[in-house]
């Protein structure tokens, strides 16, 4: 039997404007994910692979259509259910790490669970611990972030889309800003955790090596998939 | 920069505040204590207005006086109490004589003004005498201090101390043409002779002697004030009347309850044709009133200024800052903080950095206050006789009301200023 859909996404729009001018970026697209799918979202800068992301991340709004998480329509959740949203049910892995310079990697970890109220505090050091240990950075738990290379600060960003056990991590370009060594290990421990943890990952990419080892590419040209 | 401006609006105003808690002190001590005002007075209806003109009709009898003595003898709430008389006259030095204001005051109590701590500490610079001593000390028959107008008219250089031992000389005949002249026509003595209406409408006249020179402390008053003794005074007017009786309190923040209560005791033991005024009506202090409302407006108008200015340069300032970690804050948003627990968060650092920076402003006041009154800046306030120094005293109390005003300013500030900051949207945030 077909696993059923764990993201639905229909008739999706969204208009940006710039200047005097207004500029579809999305129109209208329709998108199914099923849980554990390792997907990789392929197209052109501009084609609207970073809005699409935004959007079922609850960062920004559409104009109009619906985006269902596990059931649950989030265009129309209102802002405190969108918070515990992104915190519980989306991890989010940016091009360029995002992470806080004055903590410590431990902390940058566990900032979401900061306001998570699913898991018990008492289970946090061990949680953050074992995702640091995941991403390969046992020994870089006291470090800062600026002590750090690339690749390693994007590990430290997995290990904080994680840590909420959420069930779909959403990667804007996670290799764009890494050496071609430092993206396959990338890819390497996104496909580890990916069946480790059966997590449905979504990712944007330019990067054919990314593309070849994803179990499914969705093509996006002028803000409609055609593949 | 945020903090700079904490530290340095913290530290003006405490500065200006400690400039008025010094002068609201020295009035207080030298209205209540030094001019003998007391902390609640007791005068005869009416009797401010008319009592120059009828002193027997608007004085308060010996009977009046044993009612209020009854009432106020034996309150906790009472330290001391004294009874004044207020008379008009003329004083002369055997050539010319000019009017004067005289008080006659309680001697049993003056010992007791002169040793209240606020007196000590706060008037010190208006206790001392140009010349001479206290003329409560002196053994001279009718001993009078005059004011250094009074003195300077009446030409009157010599005091009693001037003679030591020796009894001072009266003169018999006087060169009065050259004394206008400014000529030493040999009047080395200290004698004066004191004229006045008595309260019965008859001439009476006392030869007293000068014993100090002393200094009102305000301008209009130090041309013509004479202080005596009321034994003295009271035998000039030929009366038992006072004009006045001062209650001093123990606690001088009790005084307008009070002076409520003493009237309705007052009433209720048959005395109601009086009024009870507490030193800070302006009927009975009008200068007390008048400087201590101008300070006040002033205080309030720095208040504001320098309130405004750290308000804006928090806002300036935090503003920059917050943009500066724009992403920081949309990457708290995009992991589920809500907009609220960001911008409290960024309260947070806004009270901890409020509480360190007015700690430095209280301390850089400390030591400014200390600069400022060790230089001994002197300048001449107006309305006052004499100079003064430039002081700052900022107490406990307003240390603590400008920094809570200036932490609670900050928190405010910061909080308002997040909100609005991350009410945009979030992918911006994160651009």
């Amino acid at each position: 039997m077909e696993p059923q859909n764990f993201i639905e996404i229909r008739d999706l729009r969204k208009k940006y404007r710039l200047g005097e001018t207004f500029v579809d970026a999305l129109r209208g697209v329709n998108l199914d994910l099923k849980k554990g799918e390792f997907t990789a979202l392929v197209g052109a800068s501009g084609s609207g692979k970073s809005t699409l992301l935004n959007m079922i991340a609850c960062l920004d709004e559409p104009d109009s259509g619906s985006i269902l998480i596990g059931n649950q329509d989030t265009t129309k959740l209102n802002e405190s259910q969108k918070c515990v949203l992104r915190n519980e049910g989306i991890g989010f892995v940016f091009q360029s790490f995002h992470l806080v310079p004055v903590l410590t990697v431990y902390e940058n970890v566990e900032l979401p669970l900061l306001v998570n109220k699913s898991i018990p505090p008492e289970q946090h050091k061990e949680r953050v611990l074992s995702l640091i240990r995941d991403v390969g950075l046992k020994d870089m738990a006291n470090k800062r972030p600026d002590t750090l290379s690339g690749g390693q600060r994007q590990r430290v960003a997995i290990a904080r889309a994680l840590v909420t056990n959420p069930g779909i991590v959403l990667a804007d370009e996670p290799t764009a800003n890494l050496d071609s060594k430092t993206t396959h290990e990338i890819i390497d421990l996104l496909l580890a955790l990916n069946q480790k943890n059966q997590v449905t990952f979504l990712f944007s990419t330019h990067d054919e090596k990314l593309m070849s080892r994803a179990m499914r590419t969705i093509h996006l040209r002028d803000g409609t998939i055609f593949a | 920069m945020t903090a700079l401006c904490i530290i340095m609006g913290y530290t003006g105003l405490a500065l200006v505040s400690g400039y008025n808690e010094r002068w609201e002190n020295t009035l207080t001590a030298s209205t209540v204590y030094l001019n003998h005002g007391g902390s609640v007075s007791i005068y005869k209806k009416e009797a401010l207005l008319k009592y120059a003109s009828k002193p027997r009709e608007f004085g308060l009898s010996k009977s009046d006086q044993d009612v209020i003595l009854a009432e106020v003898q034996g309150d906790p709430k009472v330290d001391y109490f004294g009874r004044y008389l207020v008379g008009y006259g003329l004083v002369g030095n055997g050539c010319t004589s000019v009017p004067f204001l005289a008080k006659g005051i309680d001697t049993s109590i003056q010992d007791k003004i002169w040793s209240e701590p606020t007196v000590q500490k706060w008037t010190s610079e208006l206790m001392d005498f140009e010349k001479g001593k206290p003329f409560w000390t002196s053994l001279s028959e009718n001993p009078v201090g005059l004011s250094l107008g009074l003195a300077r008219r009446l030409k009157k250089s010599f005091v009693e101390a001037d003679f030591q031992d020796q009894k001072p000389l009266f003169a018999t005949t006087l060169d009065c043409i050259g004394m206008d002249r400014g000529e030493d026509v040999g009047d080395k003595n200290a004698s004066l002779q004191i004229l006045a209406q008595t309260h019965g409408g008859y001439v009476a006249a006392l030869e007293a002697t000068a014993v100090n020179h002393f200094s009102t402390g305000v301008a209009f008053s130090d041309e013509s004030s004479l202080l005596t003794s009321l034994s003295t005074l009271q035998k000039l007017y030929e009366t038992e009347d006072i004009t006045y009786l001062a209650v001093y309190l123990k606690n001088q923040s009790e005084a307008q309850s009070y002076a409520k209560t003493l009237k309705l005791k007052l009433q209720k033991a048959g005395l109601d044709d009086v009024e009870v005024y507490p030193y800070t009506s302006e009927t009975v202090s009008p200068f007390y009133v008048g400087i201590m409302s101008f300070l006040y407006s002033m205080e309030i108008f720095f208040a504001v200024l320098f309130l405004a200015v750290v308000i804006l340069s928090v806002v300036n300032t935090l503003s920059l800052g917050l943009l500066e970690r724009k992403k920081e804050l949309g990457l708290f948003r995009s992991i589920g903080f809500s907009p609220n627990r960001v911008a409290f968060m960024i309260m947070c650092e806004g009270f901890v950095l409020a509480v360190l920076s007015v700690a430095l402003g209280v301390l850089l006041t400390q030591l400014l206050a200390g600069l400022i009154n060790s230089l001994n800046i002197r300048f001449r306030p107006v309305g006052f006789s004499g100079t003064s120094k430039l002081m700052s005293t900022p107490g406990t109390w307003t240390l603590t009301w400008i920094g809570l005003v200036f932490l609670f300013s900050v928190v405010i500030t910061s909080y308002v200023s997040a909100k609005k900051f991350l009410g945009r949207n979030l992918r911006s945030l994160l651009e």
